[in-house]
């Protein structure tokens, strides 16, 4: 059951910022988009989680448009987590999470027993039972980011689109988050992650998009995408391959 | 949760019993009961069925009222503030029903005049949501919030003293002000079936809030809408304050102190607070109102009087907390 | 001459010779509670503003004793005799009023003749009153009630009524609570008459149910407001309404 887009083009106040988008993610891939600032990476995942309705084109789920599904369903199926986590409420941490089982119709006060099983191992995918019983504005950025993840992974669902889901984690957290993801594409799931750190890029990914000026200018391959050639033409500078520390398992794994 | 429904449950049923037990003539409950059983027209059987459980019945209503539409407009809006007195949407409500009754329409048809809240009421929410949209500041809310309740107020006025009758223009109190004073069991018909009704598409809209705690975009991503979210919620607090507005006129701050003394029992769940705000709700215009009969003033106040001394330290505090913060007050 | 009270005008204008008159309060022209309504409507109405008074050059100006006190030094100042009547509580005072204000019109004559037809019909529905007489409750708009030292406690003595506020030794224009209102189950509940054809929820506390259901049928009496707000010739109506009443209670 695949996610495809067929030539998606989203345009805002004149602006065409994405323009003949045309991907098939396949079930137990994970796919990462890389590109500049202003890319439409953000919009791109908006328009595939069936957040935003794009100008052109459409998104099909398993021979199904997104738009002609309810909303429940659309977001049982397809989780999406957003660049940018807003906080209105202090609510705590486990009913953060909980959040992610509303399309499975669970209430917060009283979940059924597998949705708690969902937030339970959730949590502990992602390292935040200890969170449960904080306020959320009393968490740091990072412990904030995790249980964002948490909450999309509680989900359960068979797409799972992360928008830089590891920009304010520390070195241990992003591995830890990056192998959740990838453990979601082993399940089986089409996983789709906007990443800006390319040492995790070619660790983790199976398949690069890059994005560029709203169109896709590369897909394939990790070593394809990210060859200097490819990056300089994208990114406007130089790139080397250089030795840097890389962590190779985070810190619960290790002991 | 459960706990908490129940414990305000429990309060509410025992100020209802006290709002009953107290009135200027005292308290006859057996003598009233053995009256009502023979079905004799007695003092103070008549003063219990007629004065005193309208009365107390209006003060759950109109409580309950506003404290849902209180906690469902601050889930929608994200914003502690948002309350039907101090957005302004009870004054419109007030003017509607202020502009049927003394133009004499309000005996048109019975229910004219809380059909006339409800119109009121939403003109002000939809004037607040075209303003502010959803997500405006604490500051930019009270701004259109002052704005309405001052122009609402003064059309208010202008409709009183444009009226012939001599009384109207000193009423100008009841319907600013709030009461629920000699009220009788056709004000509770006014009131209730408009309450009940706005109650529905607030409950409904509870799942939707709680998505909404996370951002628009979390929420859409959560298989809600945030446009039918506004929907529901314009039209829940427009039917349940235009309907409670109606017949007790602007009961202020109710909808602010009943959710925020609610939240942190609920774990600031926006869903998880309404049906407590609610009993929150009716408790504290209950308490108000039993409040303004014992106080040793000449002529009873105004219960938005009350409400407005309780309520008042309240806004004080969360205004006091956003300019430390520099953010959203939660608490 | 003017006058800024609407009882003071009922009285000019029953006493003044015609062009005598070149203002009346506002109010008295409205029909409900003016009883000389039409009489009021050809003259100018006049309300309690200084230039309003000044415009008319008045000689003479009849007020109560609610005037501000700008309004009291302006006159002063615009050098305007002015005769000033405390509100009448009673026949007696309104007999008083009709002999200072024929005086002050010069016409003695007329104000004679008002005072003997009054206490001609006050002598004609004066009924025995005592300890056994029937108690009525007045009941206005607002709650308010009538006690002692008013014009309608006086006329309700008259016609062989108690006054409950009266006998709980309230005075004036007091409030009632409805409650105490129907636990006291006076003989007859009087109320109101319309003040205008628009409603307003003072007034719609006289039609509460509990208050419809306690007093039922012949025991409440609709007074007109202009029978019995002011004291003067119209007053013996009220009486006979009044002794209507009892003599309904007694079948």
């Amino acid at each position: 059951m695949a996610l495809i887009a067929a030539s998606l083009a989203r345009r805002l106040g004149g602006h065409t910022v994405l323009d003949g988008i045309a991907l098939t993610l396949e079930p137990g891939r994970l796919c990462v988009v890389i590109g500049p600032n202003g890319a439409g990476k953000s919009t791109l995942l908006r328009l595939l989680a069936g957040i935003d309705r794009p100008d052109g084109g459409g998104v099909i789920l398993g021979g199904a448009a997104l738009e002609n599904m309810a909303p429940r369903e659309r977001a049982r199926r397809i989780a999406h987590l957003p660049q940018t986590i807003a906080a209105h409420w202090p609510l705590n941490g486990r009913d953060m999470v909980a959040l992610g089982r509303l399309p499975h119709g669970a209430r917060l006060e009283a979940p059924a027993a597998a949705d708690a099983m969902a937030i339970a191992t959730a949590m502990s995918r992602t390292d935040t039972a200890a969170f449960s019983d904080r306020r959320i504005d009393m968490l740091s950025a990072g412990e904030r980011a995790r249980l964002a993840l948490a909450r999309v992974l509680a989900t359960e669902a068979e797409v799972l689109l992360a928008d830089e889901p590891v920009a304010s984690l520390d070195p241990a957290q992003q591995l830890a988050a990056m192998d959740a993801l990838r453990a979601e594409a082993t399940r089986g799931a089409i996983v789709v992650v906007v990443l800006h750190d390319l040492a995790l890029v070619s660790r983790y990914a199976d398949r690069v998009v890059v994005l560029a000026g709203g169109r896709i200018v590369g897909d394939g391959r990790p070593s394809a995408a990210l060859a200097p050639d490819m990056l300089e033409r994208v990114y406007g500078a130089r790139f080397e391959m250089a030795l840097i520390p890389v962590a190779v398992s985070d810190r619960s794994r290790a002991g | 949760m459960r706990g908490v429904n129940a414990a305000l449950g429990v309060f509410v049923a025992v100020l209802f019993v006290v709002s009953i037990a107290v009135g200027p003539t005292g308290f006859a409950p057996l003598g009233a009961l053995s009256d009502m059983l023979s079905g004799r027209d007695a003092p103070m059987a008549l003063i219990l069925v007629e004065l005193r459980l309208p009365r107390a019945l209006l003060g759950v209503i109109i409580g309950a009222a506003l404290g849902l539409a209180g906690a469902a407009m601050q889930g929608l809006l994200r914003n502690p503030l948002a309350e039907p007195g101090v957005t302004g949407v009870s004054a419109t409500a007030a003017l509607g029903a202020v502009l049927t009754f003394y133009g004499g329409y309000a005996g048109a048809t019975p229910l004219a005049l809380p059909l006339a809240g409800v119109v009121g009421a939403a003109s002000g929410a939809i004037l607040l949501l075209a303003i502010a949209g959803r997500d405006a500041t604490v500051a930019t809310l009270i701004l259109i919030g002052a704005a309405l309740n001052a122009l609402a107020g003064a059309a208010t006025a202008l409709v009183l003293g444009l009226s012939p009758n001599p009384y109207a223009f000193y009423e100008i109190g009841t319907w600013l002000m709030g009461s629920i004073a000699d009220r009788g069991l056709d004000h509770v018909a006014l009131a209730l079936p408009c309450v009940a009704l706005g109650c529905l598409p607030l409950l409904l809209a509870r799942r939707g809030l709680d998505a909404l705690a996370l951002g628009e975009e979390t929420a859409r991503g959560l298989g809600v809408d945030p446009r039918r979210m506004t929907l529901l919620v314009i039209a829940g607090a427009a039917l349940a304050v235009g309907g409670a507005v109606a017949v007790s006129g602007v009961v202020g701050f109710v909808g602010l102190m009943a959710p925020h003394a609610i939240r942190p029992l609920v774990r600031y769940r926006p869903g998880a607070s309404l049906v407590p705000s609610a009993l929150a709700g009716a408790a504290l215009v209950l308490l108000a109102d039993i409040a303004l009969r014992l106080l040793p003033t000449g002529r009873e106040l105004p219960l938005g009087v009350m409400t407005a001394l309780l309520g008042a330290p309240v806004l004080w505090q969360l205004a006091w907390r956003a300019r430390r913060s520099g953010q959203t007050p939660w608490l | 001459m003017v006058t800024l009270n609407l009882c003071l005008d009922q009285l000019v204008l029953a006493l003044a010779a015609p062009g005598q008159v070149v203002g009346v309060s506002d109010i008295a022209h409205d029909p409900r509670i003016s009883p000389r309504w039409r009489e009021a409507r050809a003259l100018p109405p006049v309300r309690k503003h200084a230039e309003e008074i000044l415009a008319l050059r008045p000689d003479l100006l009849i007020v109560d004793e609610f005037l501000t006190p700008s309004l009291r030094k302006t006159l002063r100042l615009a050098g305007i005799p002015t005769l000033e009547l405390a509100e009448a509580d009673g026949i007696g005072a309104t007999l008083d009023h009709i002999a200072r204000i024929g005086a002050a019109l010069g016409r003695p004559a007329a104000a004679l003749d008002l005072a003997a037809s009054l206490r001609e019909g006050v002598a004609r529905w004066t009924a025995a009153a005592g300890p056994a007489s029937p108690v009525a409750a007045i009941y206005q708009a607002n709650g308010m009630t009538l006690g002692r030292d008013t014009n309608a406690d006086g006329l309700l003595r008259i016609a062989g009524w108690r006054n409950l506020a009266a006998e709980r030794g309230l005075s004036l224009f007091v409030p009632m609570a409805m409650e105490e209102l129907i636990v006291a189950t006076p003989d007859l509940l009087i109320l109101d008459g319309e003040t205008s054809d628009r409603p307003s929820l003072a007034e719609q506390m006289m039609t509460h149910r509990a208050a419809r259901r306690a007093f039922a049928g012949a025991r409440t009496l609709v007074m007109p407001h202009s029978l019995w707000l002011c004291g003067g010739p119209q007053n013996v109506e009220a009486l006979r309404l009044l002794a209507g009443a009892r003599e309904a209670l007694k079948r």
